[in-house]
């Protein structure tokens, strides 16, 4: 689909994407590098539900996304329909894979076809011999099946020949393959597929997008196996290891392409597949059952020639059957007649109408604290123009948000004014579905550990909203609780953890069911205000070293004591000025007094963005506190808040003192050497190690940028995954 | 209005049975009544004024919440009082074109009302009805 999007942007057509969520896949991924790439070059220009439009071809990609209703019904008057078959209607074991008049049938429902003319037939394109096999005869509902196959392009561009297999390889052979990693795409038998990909000595197999758990009823595999997960390599510099490709799956599956396959091939990989693909790839491949493999390999590994030539065949079978050429060739008998009907239609507007707005609402939990506002702020800072945030919380810092200009509403949690969970759910819900359907957001941003009954309800019972839970790691076992709840949204996306490997929570259990993004900064470190430029904002004496403080606790965990010891160590130190930062928003506790010339008390909102200013920091270890200071290179002794409810502080900062990227001291364990920690981490020698070891981290983009993203694609799609109406 | 859709009572409160006589329903002796003191559009120099005074006069015999349309929540966090939310009107304003504010203003004082069930409520500055309309008229004015 990217091939032909882009081939379409050099023919000089226009074209937009509409996104559609369909059934199948429940995992949520983000769309996919190259569509976004286009869609940002402008190649592609994105489509809102809203928009009124109309095209001379519509292309429905996999029939799969009509096998519900789509909701809302797109707003488009269609020239010609054609739906892209990418699977046959069943498998090899007559399973069905979709229900080709249902299919037919939504597609009616979903777009406008001119019914006068020759073009209100509904178009269906397979895409291999495989799928027009399987289609009924006759089509139903007048359905006309295209007469060549669409099959999958390729642009030769992306996929450069591997260099010829020379002598000085000798014995030296690597067969691999690659797929998403399914038990369907393997053989049903281990010594089928021992069989299919031999590794006698001086053979490896490296297969892109397994791993042990998938083939455990292989029992043990051979040594010569390297398994390697999804994405483990970028596909074409895994296909230039290989020296011969070679593929087999279960026999209940079938296969309507092989895409994978076809890449192999344009990069001059041979390629050995079973007989079951002859009618796909012709004389390109070697074919032959799972224990003639071997020999048709070892004739490939040692007659160069031989290797050379089939090399070529599949590079030359990919330009002329597969090149992306072939694709204006494809869609220009369509366009014409599209065109002809548009016009009995309606009049075809020169340009589309810029995108509506669309709100996205963040919704957040938590009283005292801010950390969610935080983050949600650093997303809604990033989406893209149209994209209009609203919060509402149950935080009692909600002017932070209102203060930067945000819309704001405060939604109290149960325990304001001390309610049962179980009479406050019901109204919480209420207050929340009014909310929601007077501000009608595409997408819903939940930021909490906790996920309510009345938060599900309303979300449940608006349903019109793409719902997301963002849901950071390090959970204690106490919220173990509210793991359950990831199947009631969307998608959950988890914001990276650094100490991952101190991670021991419940959600470790889901994470190959959430989205995971690195971790979410709201001031990227790049941001901050030069050294200078922060000590001048801050009315710093030149010279001075600087310790910024920021303890947090409070009521769950006091820190009273420590902040005495804390403060009366540093003020003492000749030189020192110490920035004891409160919250921005003062909720709770007495007002704070300078304890002497060097202690200013300040609140700072956003900290991070002033850090360049400090020498040091005491910080405590929440989520958004740490990332920052860790990613932001400042040296910081961390004060973990290990209160009963909070999440896993403390392991972050062992993980960070461990790692020699910062100091801890925790509480209970560490007041009797504060004043050593203290001389460590104002020692210029031990601060400007901690400093280097922090900035060799590995470079992540902020996963704030790409929840904003990722946001942004799921603001204007359209609902195929699920049943229309309501369900009693 | 729209229909509610979730069952809702009193909350932490049993619903209380009208009287046999059609009047109005009477508290369970023993349960403390609830009494709503409206602060809408109140300068919040004078909340800490306001916050003393009720307390001092209704906070013994009376569970008080307190419906404030400013967002400086921390003199009635600090006295431990409950609290409920009604976007001021500068603020409607300048959001004015995410949605109908008054209208979802009004079924919120609505569902607020039925959440407390208060026995009394008590306005400081403007009445909830005033501060609607007001919230209607600036809507209107500005279409």
């Amino acid at each position: 689909m990217v091939v032909e999007m882009a081939q379409a942007a050099r023919m000089g057509l226009r074209t937009g994407l509409l996104m559609l969520r369909g059934p199948i896949i429940r995992h949520p991924f983000p769309v996919h590098p190259q569509i976004r790439r286009l869609l940002d070059e402008g190649a592609v220009e994105r489509i809102d539900p809203a928009q009124a439009l109309a095209a001379r071809l519509v292309l429905v990609h996999h029939p799969s996304v009509l096998e519900h209703p789509l909701s809302p019904r797109p707003r488009i008057h269609a020239g010609q329909l054609a739906i892209v078959l990418h699977h046959p209607a069943r498998d090899a074991a007559g399973a069905v894979q979709y229900d080709l008049d249902r299919v037919l049938r939504h597609a009616r429902m979903a777009f406008d076809l001119q019914p006068d003319t020759g073009a209100s037939a509904i178009l269906l394109a397979p895409v291999s011999a495989v799928v027009r096999h399987g289609l009924p005869a006759p089509l139903p509902q007048g359905a006309q099946v295209m007469p060549e196959d669409w099959a999958n392009l390729i642009d030769l561009a992306d996929w450069p020949v591997r260099g010829l297999r020379t002598c000085a390889e000798g014995d030296r052979f690597v067969l691999g393959r690659h797929a998403r990693p399914d038990r369907k795409k393997w053989p049903d038998t281990a010594a089928e597929a021992f069989a299919a990909w031999p590794t006698p000595p001086g053979w490896r197999m490296r297969a892109l997008g397994a791993d042990a758990a998938l083939l455990s009823d292989y029992g043990v595999l051979p040594s010569g196996w390297e398994l390697l997960p999804f994405n483990a390599e970028p596909v074409l510099d895994f296909l230039h290891t290989l020296d011969a490709w070679v593929y087999f799956h279960a026999s209940a599956w079938s296969e309507a392409f092989g895409r994978a396959t076809l890449e192999a091939m344009a990069c001059g990989v041979p390629v050995v597949l079973d007989p079951l693909f002859r009618p796909l790839f012709g004389e390109a491949a070697l074919y032959g059952a799972a224990e003639e493999v071997e020999p048709l390999l070892r004739r490939l590994a040692q007659d160069l020639a031989f290797w050379a030539e089939r090399a070529a065949a599949g590079r030359r079978f990919a330009e002329t059957t597969h090149g992306v050429d072939l694709f204006a060739g494809r869609i220009a008998p369509l366009l014409e007649p599209g065109a002809q009907a548009l016009t009995a239609l309606a009049p075809v507007a020169p340009h589309l109408a810029p995108l509506p707005d669309a709100k996205v609402l963040f919704l957040s939990s938590n009283g005292i604290g801010m950390g969610h506002l935080v983050q949600q702020m650093a997303i809604a800072e990033r989406l893209a123009p149209g994209l209009v945030p609203v919060f509402a919380t149950m935080s009692y810092a909600a002017q932070l948000t209102r203060k930067a200009g945000l819309a704001t509403e405060f939604l109290p949690g149960h325990r304001n004014g001390g309610l049962d969970p179980e009479d406050w759910n019901p109204q919480f819900a209420e207050h929340l579905l009014e909310l929601l359907i007077r501000l009608r957001p595409r997408v819903v941003m939940y930021d909490a550990t906790a996920v309510f009954e009345g938060v599900i309800n309303a979300l449940h019972s608006y349903a019109e909203a793409f719902t997301v839970w963002v849901r950071r790691p390090m959970w204690q076992e106490c919220h173990r609780v509210f793991l359950p709840a990831l199947w009631e949204f969307d998608a959950v996306i988890e914001p990276g953890e650094l100490a991952e490997t101190l991670d021991t929570g419940p959600t470790a259990e889901q994470r190959g069911l959430v989205l995971q993004v690195p971790p979410v900064l709201h001031v990227d470190p790049g941001a901050r205000l030069s050294a200078t430029a922060a000590r001048r904002a801050l009315e710093v004496p030149e010279g001075a070293v600087v310790v910024a403080v920021q303890l947090g606790g409070g009521n769950n965990f006091p820190l009273g004591e420590l902040r005495t010891r804390l403060l009366a160590d540093l003020l003492a130190r000749p030189g020192v000025v110490v920035l004891e930062i409160t919250a921005p928003i003062a909720l709770s506790g007495p007002a704070l007094h300078p304890l002497a010339d060097n202690h200013r008390i300040l609140p700072l909102f956003p900290l991070f963005r002033y850090s360049l200013g400090f020498d040091a920091m005491v910080s405590a270890a929440g989520y958004n506190a740490f990332h920052e200071l860790v990613l932001g290179a400042v040296p910081t002794l961390f004060v973990p808040n290990e209160g009963p409810e909070m999440d896993m502080q403390v392991n972050r900062a062992i993980w960070a003192d461990l790692a020699g990227l910062a100091l801890i001291c925790r509480r209970d364990r560490h007041q009797p050497q504060l004043s050593q920690l203290l001389d460590r981490l104002l020692c210029p020698t031990e601060a400007a190690a901690m400093r280097a070891r922090m900035a060799a981290l590995p470079r992540m983009p902020n996963g704030a940028r790409l929840i904003a993203d990722y946001v942004q694609d799921h603001a204007r799609l359209i609902r195929a995954d699920r049943p229309a109406g309501l369900h009693l | 209005m729209l229909n509610r859709l979730f069952s809702v009572t009193g909350l932490g409160r049993k619903p209380l049975a009208a009287a046999s006589d059609g009047t109005a329903p009477q508290e369970t002796p023993g349960e403390s009544p609830v009494l709503m003191v409206t602060l809408l559009e109140v300068s919040p120099e004078e909340h800490a004024e306001i916050l003393d005074k009720v307390l001092a006069r209704h906070g013994a015999r009376h569970r008080c919440v307190f419906v404030l349309s400013d967002d400086d929540f921390a003199p009635f966090l600090a006295r431990g009082v409950a609290l409920e939310y009604l976007m001021p009107l500068d603020l409607q304003a300048q959001h004015g074109g995410l949605m109908d504010w008054p209208e979802y203003l009004s079924e919120k004082w609505t569902l607020v009302q039925m959440k407390w069930r208060p026995a009394q409520i008590i306005a400081y500055g403007l009445t909830a009805d005033r501060f609607l309309n007001l919230s209607r008229d600036a809507r209107d004015g500005r279409k």
